[in-house]
């Protein structure tokens, strides 16, 4: 090698090094290194609890509302595309069991009734006007008349019986079926017209009109020969499928996207896009650079990326109120651990902790501190419940030391010394898991070691992996303090985390039994009257304050933008479809 | 030959039922299934699961779904259909035949990477030659020091920097897909789409590649047969072409053989970055759902193209090299 080509050689080498650097310089890479923090996509715990209200919102009173604002003259046509994670599942709205499956069955079909976003009240869907007996057993549904199939049959009574008598089939594969099949039996689905149809319940069930009779209808014309593993494998399922709603499927590119058209014959009006698009897209970041290439019109915006969004001219943003929470457990089975029987020091350890700071940290202030476990969101929230847990160290430690916690030995852990249920000496130090990767909750454990340790408790933090961390909740319950999240449903029902019988059969993971509770939690369920129902949740949010079995630290901030081209579109957790065939886009 | 095919052929057999039994077993030991996303799922109640694990026949022992899916036994619901019938099965997940979705995702696949493959030939194998004749000009060491560079950046980087800048400053060029939603279709669309996905892939390739020829080039102009050919006085370009090139490129078709796999398998950083719905994403996503029979659908394939794959540079050895074909 000469000398010239050496240099040569050093030269380029410096070149190319330098306008790598010059790369990383520019402002826009910024979002790359947050681009590669958020590839980690946060892992929903739980599929979200949005109900299964299908879209649009037959309600004269909506129509009134939005006429001046809706109907663009002459300007039919465009699409509406919307951006999301995951890849649909299946279009059968009894089968699926996935988020993305529920946004694209929303756009094609009804249900019976949908949920109102604004109150989480019922309003009308199919059924016009229903009625609910005396006793609270019979449901009878009047249903619409001028309701067509997208193939053009007309929609009758017979397909709600139809859909439902499928749901209870144990052959068929719906993931409902033990909602239902106590409640509800086959013969006690009547027909009583060509548009009447009457469900008389086994026992009174007051989430039946919010949540059991919001799942998409079936047409019966076209399903109702099948043997039930053809109805699993029905091509209407992924390619064929048929509904009523504002939009008729047209293609589903796996992986890719779902393209449905414009219902011409919707009984709320035909909507005006010709096209409506469900566009995969791998995560938050190219979700976001889409949003702003316009390639999606409107897609969930990260916490970390939402002070951007708000700056980009064409984007409208907002943020709403979800059902979705960060709570941690503390686990209260004597077998497992006696650290947390006393009540004093499962408050203590609340007030222990600066939620807000935490808040405004780890989720960019994109969330509400919790004070009940209801959401704020739902009717059933107590505004005024008590106690709340503002931070208050001080508070936590004179709490710790008349339960008996205190630090003698001077190592800086609190150890026990009269502590009931707990050997004297043994000392307030923990385990407290979350599941690893999910950056967020990895971030929540870390600020929770930090403030017990600065009132001499001890939290050995550990990322656990998915699956084995769902065995500890699930199976085996070895753990002290586990970090999750979970979605409560529309309804404002919490037996599954809370009732005594939960405890290995739902989601009571800690074993946590308050008769009280379970009292309360069973008698909200023997009415529908709403105002009797909420004197019961009234009063277990505040044993559940007072108790803090599992406390709630705070609910999640829905964040949501969208092209200012696209009209009529309300971001919201409950029921975002209600007007869908309303969307419309300028140019 | 026939006869060395037929046999390879045969040998091919047992060694790819191995590979079907070995990797079957694997998956079902990994921890999860195909239901264990409902778990967690407060709405769905456990005697739903396990009803619904019953009706996949999910339940059974792990050595009879593997006899089911090979067609050797009868499946849920009375059906006896299997590998052996030609039957790659029924996703888990979204219930559709699984040849289907292969045969679905592998054009766009292909598209990608055979755009991708022959692009990065045209570039590297001309650009390893030059390296190799001109070894330490300035060509050479540019060569050098960007397939380094190539090689070690991760791709997934590249791309995101490729959208920000192509798509999200410059708005050349669209950020991912296939086609432009809400659009007509057509060639020169998917041509758009095709660039940076391919342009990303291809550094890959060009970088690794690059290096191969040149290697294989070097070796091949120190040989005595080199030196004959220039003593005869034949031109320089035939020399490096008949004579160089064509001996320097038997090891790079070993290469190419054993990339087919590959080729179809897909690219699974590149289709994930791009939203590119290819096979990378199908067996991506098919894994981490557990989804049985998807995972295998793209095993045997998989399998399948290896055995063909190492065949086919086997042979084409013998096309490109008289002393193979003698033997």
């Amino acid at each position: 090698m000469n000398h010239t080509s050496r240099r040569l050689m050093l030269l380029v080498a410096l070149l190319i090094l330098g306008s790598l650097a010059l790369a990383a310089c520019e402002p826009k890479t910024e979002i790359v290194e947050k681009v590669v923090k958020e590839t980690v996509v946060e892992e929903e715990v739980v599929k979200e609890a949005a109900p299964e209200a299908v879209t649009e919102a037959p309600s004269a009173a909506a129509d009134a509302e939005s006429a001046p604002t809706a109907a663009p003259q002459g300007s039919a046509g465009g699409a509406i595309i919307r951006g999301d994670f995951a890849d649909a599942e299946s279009l059968n709205p009894i089968l699926f069991t996935d988020n993305a499956s529920d946004i694209v069955c929303q756009m094609m079909y009804n249900a019976l009734v949908q949920v109102n976003p604004d109150d989480t009240t019922v309003m009308p869907d199919l059924a016009e006007r229903w009625e609910v007996s005396d006793d609270n057993l019979t449901f009878t549904y009047y249903l619409r008349k001028d309701v067509t199939w997208h193939d053009g049959e007309p929609f009758t009574a017979h397909d709600v019986k139809f859909t439902y008598e499928a749901i209870l089939n144990p052959e068929i594969n719906s993931p409902r079926r033990a909602d239902f099949v106590d409640l509800l039996s086959p013969e006690n689905i009547v027909v009583v017209d060509d548009h009447t149809i009457r469900f008389t319940l086994n026992r009174i069930d007051a989430s039946w009109l919010c949540c059991k009779d919001i799942y998409g209808i079936l047409p019966k014309h076209i399903l109702g020969d099948l043997t039930p593993a053809e109805f699993n494998a029905a091509a209407f399922n992924t390619s064929e499928p048929v509904g009523t709603g504002p939009y008729m499927f047209h293609e589903w590119v796996k992986d890719d996207h779902v393209a449905l058209v414009s219902n011409p014959n919707y009984f709320d009006g035909a909507p005006q896009p010709e096209y409506w698009y469900y566009k995969v897209v791998e995560n938050e970041t190219v979700a976001f650079a889409q949003l702003q290439t316009g390639e999606v019109d409107y897609a969930v915006v990260s916490a970390a990326l939402w002070e951007q969004a708000q700056q980009v001219e064409h984007l409208d943003c907002t943020s709403y109120p979800r059902f979705a929470f960060t709570f941690y457990t503390y686990n209260l089975d004597p077998e497992k651990t006696p650290l947390f029987l006393d009540v004093r020091t499962r408050q203590a350890l609340l007030y222990a902790l600066d939620r807000e700071a935490m808040v405004d940290s780890i989720v960019f202030g994109l969330g509400d501190v919790a004070h009940s476990t209801v959401p704020p969101v739902s009717w059933a929230h107590n505004p005024d419940n008590e106690p709340v847990y503002p931070y208050d160290p001080e508070r936590a430690k004179k709490l710790l030391d008349e339960a008996g916690w205190r630090d003698e030995d001077g190592d800086g852990v609190r150890e026990a010394h009269g502590v009931e249920g707990v050997t004297d000496g043994t000392k307030l130090s923990f385990d407290l898991e979350t599941n690893a990767g999910n950056q967020e909750r990895e971030q929540v454990i870390q600020a929770m070691q930090h403030y017990w340790a600065q009132i001499g408790v001890e939290a050995r933090t550990a990322g656990v992996e998915w699956n084995a961390l769902l065995a500890k909740l699930t199976e085996t319950f070895d753990f002290d303090v586990i970090v999750v999240g979970f979605n409560w449903d529309i309804d404002p029902d919490q037996r599954t985390m809370w009732h005594t019988d939960s405890y290995q059969a739902g989601f009571n993971v800690n074993r946590y039994s308050n008769p009280q509770v379970d009292e309360h939690l069973d008698a909200a369920l023997q009415t529908v009257d709403m105002e009797e129902r909420k004197v019961h949740y009234y009063a277990m949010q505040r044993i559940l304050a007072e108790e803090a079995p599992s406390p709630i630290l705070y609910f999640r901030q829905g964040t949501e933008c969208w092209n200012t081209r696209l009209h009529e579109y309300h971001a919201n957790d409950i029921n975002p479809y209600y007007n869908a065939h309303e969307w419309w886009v300028g140019r | 030959m026939g006869r060395v095919l037929i046999r390879r052929l045969l040998q091919s057999i047992p060694v790819f039922f191995a590979i079907t039994m070995i990797t079957f077993g694997l998956i079902h030991a990994v921890p999860g299934g195909p239901t264990a996303r409902l778990e967690l799922d407060p709405d769905i109640k456990p005697e739903d699961i396990a009803r619904i694990r019953a009706n996949m026949g999910l339940d059974k022992p792990v050595w009879l779904q593997y006899l089911i899916w090979v067609g050797l036994a009868e499946g849920g619901q009375g059906r006896r259909s299997g590998l052996l019938q030609g039957d790659l099965g029924i996703s888990y997940i979204d219930q559709t035949p699984v040849g289907r979705s292969i045969v679905d995702r592998l054009p766009n696949t292909l598209l990608l990477t055979a755009t991708s493959l022959v692009l990065s030939l045209l570039v590297a194998v001309p650009l390893g030659v030059i390296s190799a004749i001109r070894r330490n000009s300035w060509v050479d060491n540019v060569a050098t020091v960007a397939s380094t560079a190539g090689v070690s950046i991760p791709s997934f980087w590249f791309g995101l920097v490729a959208i920000l800048v192509f798509s999200v400053r410059l708005r050349w060029l669209p950020s991912g897909g296939m086609y432009t939603l809400g659009q007509e279709r057509n060639v020169l669309d998917l041509a758009r789409h095709l660039i940076l996905p391919v342009a990303i892939l291809s550094i890959l390739n060009v970088a690794g590649w690059n290096r191969y020829v040149r290697g294989s080039m070097l070796e091949v102009i120190r040989q005595d047969y080199i030196r004959t050919a220039r003593a005869k006085g034949l031109k320089e370009r035939y020399v490096i072409v008949r004579h160089g090139l064509r001996n320097a490129l038997v090891p790079v078709t070993t290469l190419m053989g054993l990339s087919l796999p590959g080729l179809v398998g897909g690219a699974l950083v590149t289709e994930t970055i791009f939203g590119w719905p290819g096979m990378g994403r199908l067996a991506y996503h098919a894994a981490t759902k557990r989804d049985y029979p998807v995972i295998m659908g793209v095993l045997v394939m998989s399998a399948v193209l290896v055995l063909v794959g190492n065949l086919l540079a086997d042979l084409s050895y013998a096309l490109l090299d008289p002393r193979v074909k003698a033997e």
